[in-house]
């Protein structure tokens, strides 16, 4: 299985979008600035990033794309700062959150500041005009998301649409657009912008659906944060969904803890979770999730043959079988 | 008068509206203050009306962002904290940001846009830095989103340096006189404002 991150050439291309994040983030006068860097510093597999680079090489840009690429991390970043204060997280990736560290309007704040100096990035690469559209769109459409999020909580009656509008903007859009963004400022035509487009959004929708079985699987040390944190926040992901269609003997038992918001702590979330997977919810949602890996490869194999294709095509194999 | 909803097509989420969303959270009132005080300044320096309704509503709605986002920080302050809830200001600052972008591009007004990213780098600066170390200082964000307004219109106008200062005075005047007046005080006396603006223009 081919891990592209670890290919050297990626590895080394990644390594200058950290340089470029440092670089940025070390503008920031003390100790804002080391606070920020300790969030940049605690990891993330900078996938955003990474399918940049790999849009980019299809027309000989790699070199050329890494401050776009930096800037989409940077925005995938305040996303995440303003996420942690929206879902009052105290963690991620087993590190404090700022919100948690510092205050919601100082988290706030730095996310804001970030996602300034993302655009200005964007505003000096080629097809700026372009760009800003496309930031602005997915700008709109992932707060839309956010907030569909938190209206949506804990409703039971969520059904397999609403969870895709949700994690449409949540993830999909992000990685859509990375891919876009690079195919836009690469000088791509119109046709190769909209399979890349259609690449990076399948490759997105799997993404959040494998987070989101794996946020159920696996455990708080490999994860970062509290297996089930999402559905201990009344976020119906797609597995909790599908076995809510279901009528079975625990069906009314999972209802109740749900309805009761897991009031008696995490014992009743990890209850919530094994009828879940007793009830086959993670590998129904995983039939899902390779439906949208499938449409992906079938939109790489449309691109024309490129250096970097093959990688592409068994690369993104390993999101399948990633446990984090 | 201008209301909000003319300005600015409604967002909806699902099957509710921002509006329906920011009247939860706050109570917005119906004085709009970039684009009244753009339309002034319009009148002063014969400004083309499109660029200045333009300018005033792109203000404007850099003025919503921040100043929701501004109000997660504050605590108790009559005026100040008028959010119930800490999520949905990060997020409806989030929608106005976004709408602010989009509504340039779709202006056609990305040129002006290095001069409102540097209001909003000071102004995060500016805040970080008020609450790691505060000073007791109050930073006036709004007379700095007056005069990036002010220097948006210039820009764009092609008004002269000497113009300009003018134009700046004029624009922190109205903006001492009258005030962002956006919350629980209805005005009034608008239509005192509008005869007011009359008398020193004709």
């Amino acid at each position: 299985m081919l891990n592209f991150f670890e290919v050297h050439e990626m590895k080394e291309q990644l390594g200058d979008v950290e340089a470029y994040l440092e670089d940025t983030v070390g503008h920031l006068p003390s100790p804002t600035r080391e606070r920020a860097l300790n969030i940049l510093r605690a990891g993330g597999k900078r996938v955003r990033p990474a399918f940049a680079i790999m849009t980019a090489s299809m027309f000989g840009k790699e070199k050329e794309i890494i401050p776009l690429a930096a800037a989409l991390e940077m925005i995938h970043m305040a996303s995440l700062i303003h996420d942690d204060v929206v879902d009052q997280a105290d963690t991620r990736r087993g590190r404090g959150t700022i919100n948690a560290l510092y205050g919601d309007g100082y988290a706030v704040y730095v996310g804001d500041y970030v996602l300034t100096r993302a655009i200005e990035i964007v505003c000096q690469q080629p097809n700026s005009n372009r760009l800003l559209q496309i930031m602005a769109d997915l700008s709109i459409e992932m707060s839309l998301g956010e907030v569909e999020q938190l209206r949506s909580a804990f409703d039971i009656k969520q059904t397999v649409e609403d969870y895709n509008y949700r994690i449409d903007r949540k993830t999909a859009l992000l990685m859509a657009t990375s891919c876009q963004a690079a195919a836009v400022a690469s000088g791509a035509s119109e046709d190769e912008i909209d399979i890349f487009y259609k690449i990076g959004y399948n490759l997105g929708m799997e993404f959040q659906i494998r987070d989101d079985i794996l946020d159920m699987r696996s455990n708080t040390k490999k994860l970062g944060k509290p297996a089930g944190s999402d559905l201990a926040h009344g976020i119906m992901t797609l597995p909790t969904i599908l076995v809510l269609q279901q009528d079975f003997a625990e069906k009314e038992e999972l209802l109740q803890l749900i309805e009761n918001r897991f009031s008696g702590g995490q014992s009743e979330v990890e209850r919530a979770i094994a009828i879940i997977i007793k009830q086959g919810g993670l590998e129904e949602a995983s039939v899902y999730a390779d439906g949208y890996l499938a449409q992906a490869k079938a939109y790489i194999s449309q691109l024309p043959e490129f250096k970097r294709k093959k990688m592409l095509l068994s690369g993104v194999d390993y999101f399948k079988e990633r446990t984090f | 008068m201008i209301r909000l909803q003319t300005l600015i097509s409604a967002l909806r989420v699902k099957d509710t509206t921002i509006f329906e969303l920011l009247g939860q959270e706050f109570y917005y009132g119906d004085f709009i203050f970039f684009p009244q005080l753009t339309a002034y300044l319009g009148r002063i320096a014969n400004i083309n009306t499109r660029l200045v309704k333009e300018v005033g509503i792109l203000s404007e709605l850099v003025y919503l962002y921040a100043k929701i986002h501004g109000s997660i920080a504050t605590e108790g302050t009559k005026g100040e904290k008028f959010c119930k809830t800490v999520q949905m200001p990060v997020l409806l600052g989030d929608l106005f940001l976004g709408k602010f972008y989009k509504t340039l591009h779709e202006y056609a007004r990305e040129d002006t846009l290095t001069i409102y990213l540097e209001f909003m780098k000071e102004l995060n600066r500016e805040r970080i830095g008020q609450l790691e170390k505060p000073s007791g200082k109050i930073f006036n964000w709004i007379a700095l989103l007056t005069e990036t307004t002010v220097n948006v219109l210039c820009m764009l106008a092609g008004i002269t340096a000497e113009e300009k200062d003018i134009l700046y005075n004029a624009a922190q005047n109205f903006r001492e006189e009258y005030g962002t007046v956006f919350h629980e005080e209805r005005i009034t006396g608008l239509s005192a404002l509008e005869q007011r603006l009359q008398a020193e223009l004709y």
